[in-house]
């Protein structure tokens, strides 16, 4: 039997994907020894660092005086962005139109832009990016335009 | 008339349509390498490789570069050609995409390998693939125009004689073929639409590519070869059947025993199936099997995965008793959208707006971005024009956002070569239709091609083994003059 140097790197890609943390090979004269420190499996971290922290949670009131709730039309994945590269739809403090997009509700892949319906500012983001929300539940809050609120 | 035994082409969507169908897309670059060569040995008309969605699923699931997938599958086949489906003027997703984009892809799956293009669109808008259709032939390729099989008022025999014509005038296609996603083209219907086709298409080569949900293909495959359909997709088991397509065993079986002449060694395909069982058998993947006629799926045509969709949808709004209900209200959507095909990703836009119906008690309350795109042209022109008054809700509960009159995508490429400097045209591609943190984690990772290598060294398969275990404190082996030993 020989070892060729693809099997050399097979050995020790095999090796970091196991939970030891030494391996010795001997085949007649040639000896491969690889060890790595003993921390935890690396696939556990990597996967948490990879993936997206959660959105904060909003800590404001849900009850801004005045404000519209715009809620969700139907149960689905509240997302916040047109893309999870892209910035978001609005934040508390823009000023939007009654057709500005405020977020998305993803039903089985097929996406439900949310708009307010008013002209106003943001006051408020309810729900969190990437959450299942509930038909009805509250989306983004909207302080709008109208006198005497 | 034709001389005893007329030739029957097998073209083989294994690694394409068989995988997507059973394994949810998730066969690995590895899995296929092991077999590939064997595969180039049967005599395939030609060797089904790629869609968009094995691209998505390679990125985002497997982690592995699609683009190297058709170079390392080319390697190793050298004689039949390997085939590539283009949808609509789409990558992924429903969204239109730029010329400059649609065209790049062509030259960079010809560039990768790919010998051969079959080319649809859900609402049979030519307009949508006229041009990749001609570039992929000013490249060399075979093409293909693929006509999609759906049991509606709008889906006659003479529809789909206006499209293959126009398929063949418009695109210059080499050949044209009847794709039956859903299953349910019965002899019957072959027996009136097969020889039409024939005769509107000359002496072009006529294609059918079945799934077997409704148990129909092998019957209908036999009835279409009988009336001048030449070439046949199969799959190799355990990813045939089920709603992929038929077994290529059964298939060579049958249609020998009606005297003709398929030229697959199907000897040589048992241990590529043997390879497959053995992958499905360590990774716990699905089998297909074949299947009886279902008359309720034949009826309500509802896709598989749309129907799961639903029913889990509707328990989570404490309302599974009403999938009958829905199941109903899919009907009555279909037809008032103008009959859009039973098919992905049309399906969904039935399915899900179907659902919103029931669930909210107000038809067409909540209206999807994808149906107002779908119902005003962003798709393509529809083949029959949704309900007026049905329309008028679409657009007034539809998303504001959405201009009545769609727009074509702006050419992508300048801001693309732009944004990523140096970035070959393969890895653009990428960067356009996938999140860049995505792509660059499959770039980052490093795919082991040879975990599913046949003839893997012993102490490779062994060290493999004991990888995957959960660690023990020491384990020694030695045979010879050869040891291995694992501390933790």
């Amino acid at each position: 039997m020989t070892i060729s140097p693809h099997d050399i790197e097979a050995i020790v890609r095999l090796f970091k994907s196991s939970g030891y943390g030494e391996l010795r090979v001997k085949l007649g004269d040639l000896s491969i020894v690889v060890s790595k420190d003993s921390s935890p499996r690396s696939a556990e971290t990597s996967a948490a660092a990879g993936a997206k922290p959660a959105e904060r949670a909003a800590t404001a009131s849900n009850d801004v005086a005045g404000a519209i709730v715009v809620r969700a039309p139907v149960a689905g994945t509240f997302y916040r962005a047109p893309s999870p590269a892209a910035e978001p739809f609005c934040k508390p403090g823009d000023r939007i139109a009654a057709n500005t997009t405020l977020g998305l509700v993803e039903v089985m892949k097929l996406f439900t832009s949310i708009q307010a319906g008013v002209v106003g500012t943001v006051a408020h983001i309810a729900a969190q990016n990437g959450a299942l929300v509930e038909a009805g539940e509250p989306l983004v809050l909207i302080q709008p335009d109208e006198a005497g609120t | 008339m034709s001389a005893p035994g007329p030739t029957i082409r097998i073209v083989d969507t294994t690694l394409r349509d068989g995988q997507q169908c059973l394994w949810a897309t998730r066969m690995s670059t590895a899995m296929m390498l092991p077999i590939a060569k064997q595969m180039d040995r049967a005599g395939f008309d030609a060797i089904e490789l790629v869609g968009a969605v094995q691209f998505d699923a390679a990125i985002r699931y497997l982690k592995e570069d699609p683009w190297e997938r058709v170079r390392l599958i080319r390697e190793r086949v050298r004689h039949t050609p390997l085939q590539a489906l283009i949808r609509s003027k789409c990558v992924l997703g429903f969204d239109q995409q730029p010329d400059d984009i649609a065209n790049l892809w062509v030259e960079r799956l010809v560039a990768n390998g790919i010998r051969r293009f079959v080319a649809f669109d859900g609402l049979h808008d030519l307009d949508n693939l006229i041009g990749s259709l001609r570039h992929a032939k000013a490249l060399g390729a075979y093409t293909t125009g693929w006509l999609t099989f759906s049991d509606s008022p709008v889906h006659t025999d003479e529809l789909y004689v206006r499209k293959a014509r126009e398929f063949i005038d418009r695109a210059g296609v080499d050949a044209v073929m009847i794709e039956d996603a859903s299953g349910v083209l019965t002899p019957e219907r072959a027996r009136t639409l097969v020889p039409k086709l024939k005769q509107a298409i000359g002496s072009l080569s006529l294609g059918l590519h079945s799934h077997g949900l409704l148990g129909l293909p092998q019957r209908t495959y036999l009835e279409a070869v009988a009336l001048g359909v030449d070439n046949v997709y199969t799959c190799i088991p355990p990813l045939a059947d089920a709603n992929a397509p038929p077994s290529v065993f059964t298939t060579i079986q049958n249609l020998r025993y009606r005297g003709f002449d398929v030229g697959v060694d199907v000897a040589a395909l048992e241990s590529v199936a043997a390879h497959f069982e053995a992958v499905a058998a360590r990774d716990d993947k699905p089998r297909g099997r074949p299947m009886d006629f279902d008359a309720s799926s034949f009826g309500h045509q509802i896709p598989g995965g749309v129907l799961s969709n639903l029913t889990a949808q509707l328990k989570t709004a404490g309302l599974a008793h009403k999938l009958p209900e829905v199941l109903e209200e899919c009907s009555r959507v279909r037809s008032e959208l103008g009959w859009p095909i039973q098919v992905t990703p049309f399906a969904q836009l039935i399915g899900v707006q179907a659902t919103l119906n029931v669930i909210r008690g107000e038809r067409y309350g909540v209206v999807p971005d994808e149906v107002k795109k779908y119902a005003l042209g962003y798709y393509g022109k529809l083949l029959s024009p949704v309900e007026p008054d049905i329309l008028d809700r679409i657009v007034t509960n539809g998303s504001k956002a959405i201009a009545l009159t769609p727009r074509p995508p702006e050419p992508a490429l300048p801001a693309l070569r732009r944004r990523y400097p140096g970035a070959s045209d393969d890895e653009l591609l990428l960067y356009h239709s996938f999140d860049s943190a995505i792509v660059d984690a499959m770039r980052q990772n490093r795919p082991d091609y040879d975990a599913y290598a046949i003839a893997e060294k012993p102490f490779l398969h062994l060290l493999r083994e004991i990888a995957k275990r959960p660690p023990v404190s020491r384990i020694t082996i030695s045979k010879g003059d050869f040891s291995i030993e694992l501390r933790e």
